[in-house]
């Protein structure tokens, strides 16, 4: 229990760090730290169910860009700003690294070992962030048609 | 410089500003459609990579201009900037203000308040102790972790003055974090080479743009998608060879 408590604090701080790299607006830095904490809570809750990677990591970027979507929405941001801190805290650095230096020096054990979970937590990252990011480009893009095809309804009947 | 060119020039002044401050491609698209479609502009042809925007579009009297821009800055992630230009398109898209206003709406919204550089350093070094955490480092470990941040920092300050290229950038500031990091083993002051070098190579390994990357790739912007990928491998391909170069040098074994 300590062990995760210390995760979750110590995801809260470097994705509160992580904020102030990218240069968030100071009152959005807490936001940043509670993003990268939420995502940890999600990813050790899921640990407990399943230890294949991939859901894992799709689950929780699932839900640090639920969260991220929300507050863009609701302080008229791009989710960009809330995405970025989020992430952070959930990249897979230990296997990325060992990966590289497997296939530069030609460690075959070394690459088996973690290239395989390395990508599973990366497709996981990246297709959970991108799926939700997906559904809310696609319904701006269906809105913005909608309201255009709208106005040129009222243009063309205001002009007859 | 009549109202239509007036337009084009400030919405690829605007796209460069936008991708440099860390937008991607689909929220770039969205802000430039929004804006054309506020001021009734027709035929409207927008192309952007991270690089490279390119923008052709009538007016109601069916006159058409065309432009493009590179963008040699690359990115500097800043997200509040950017949060002011996606206010600022907003802004413009309710309020119409003249084309010729448009430049000093855009100036206005650079003018942010930002961090200091002790302050962006105090970041830095809050994100890699909360990454020393989360790979269980040790005291001993995270005290060389920070010395690196801050070397990394200033080195950084310094070698962006006079090295572009990212891929250099990152050899070196690996090689130099590496050596430190082997230095720090050999006379016991770090537990653990690799908890240092990981978590070091957090500070430089392109993650958001790997993500970006794949977003693009599934959102249709393909070939900046591809072009981004290969840039990421790269990237990190040459923070590991700066590693690998420091054990190399200086021994320390590989794993």
């Amino acid at each position: 229990m300590m062990e995760a408590v210390k995760l979750v604090v110590c995801s809260f701080f470097s994705s509160l760090g992580f904020g102030i790299v990218f240069r968030m607006e100071r009152k959005y830095l807490l936001v940043a730290g509670l993003s990268g904490a939420l995502t940890r809570i999600v990813y050790l809750l899921l640990m407990q169910i399943t230890s294949e990677m991939f859901i894992v990591c799709f689950l929780s970027a699932v839900a640090a860009s639920v969260f991220s979507e929300i507050m863009a929405v609701r302080t008229k941001n791009p989710s960009t700003v809330f995405i970025y801190p989020s992430i952070v805290p959930l990249l897979p650095g230990g296997t990325l690294y060992y990966s590289i230096v497997g296939l530069m020096l030609q460690g075959s054990a070394l690459v088996a070992a973690n290239l395989v979970p390395c990508i599973h937590s990366l497709a996981g990252l990246g297709i959970g962030f991108i799926v939700i990011s997906i559904f809310m480009h696609y319904r701006r893009t269906y809105r913005f048609r909608v309201r255009r095809k709208l106005l040129g309804r009222f243009v063309r009947s205001a002009r007859s | 410089m009549n109202d239509l060119n007036c337009l084009l020039d400030f919405i690829l002044k605007f796209s460069e500003r936008m991708l440099v401050s860390g937008a991607n491609l689909e929220r770039l698209d969205n802000c430039v459609y929004h804006i054309c479609d506020a001021y009734g502009c027709q035929d409207v042809h927008f192309f952007a990579l991270n690089c490279y925007v390119s923008l052709s579009m009538k007016d109601a009297d069916g006159n058409r201009v065309t432009g493009q821009r590179c963008i040699w800055a690359g990115t500097d992630t800043h997200l509040e900037h950017l949060s002011h230009l996606n206010q600022l398109s907003r802004q413009i898209c309710a309020e119409k203000p003249e084309p010729t206003q448009l430049e000093g709406l855009l100036e206005e919204a650079g003018k942010v308040r930002g961090y200091s550089q002790p302050m962006l350093l105090a970041g830095f070094l809050l994100a890699m102790a909360g990454l020393t955490g989360v790979f269980d480092g040790s005291l001993k470990d995270l005290v060389i972790i920070l010395l690196n941040t801050v070397l990394m920092f200033l080195a950084g300050r310094f070698l962006r003055q006079i090295v572009f290229n990212k891929i250099v950038f990152n050899v070196l500031c690996a090689f130099v974090s590496g050596s430190i990091a082997i230095a720090a083993q050999a006379l016991g002051l770090a537990d653990d080479l690799y908890t240092v070098m990981i978590v070091n190579s957090m500070m430089l390994i392109p993650g958001i743009s790997m993500v970006n990357s794949f977003r693009n790739i599934l959102c249709g912007n393909e070939i900046n998608g591809l072009v981004e990928f290969f840039k990421v491998i790269l990237e990190t391909m040459a923070i590991v060879g700066g590693f690998i170069l420091s054990i190399y040098l200086f021994g320390g074994g590989v794993a």
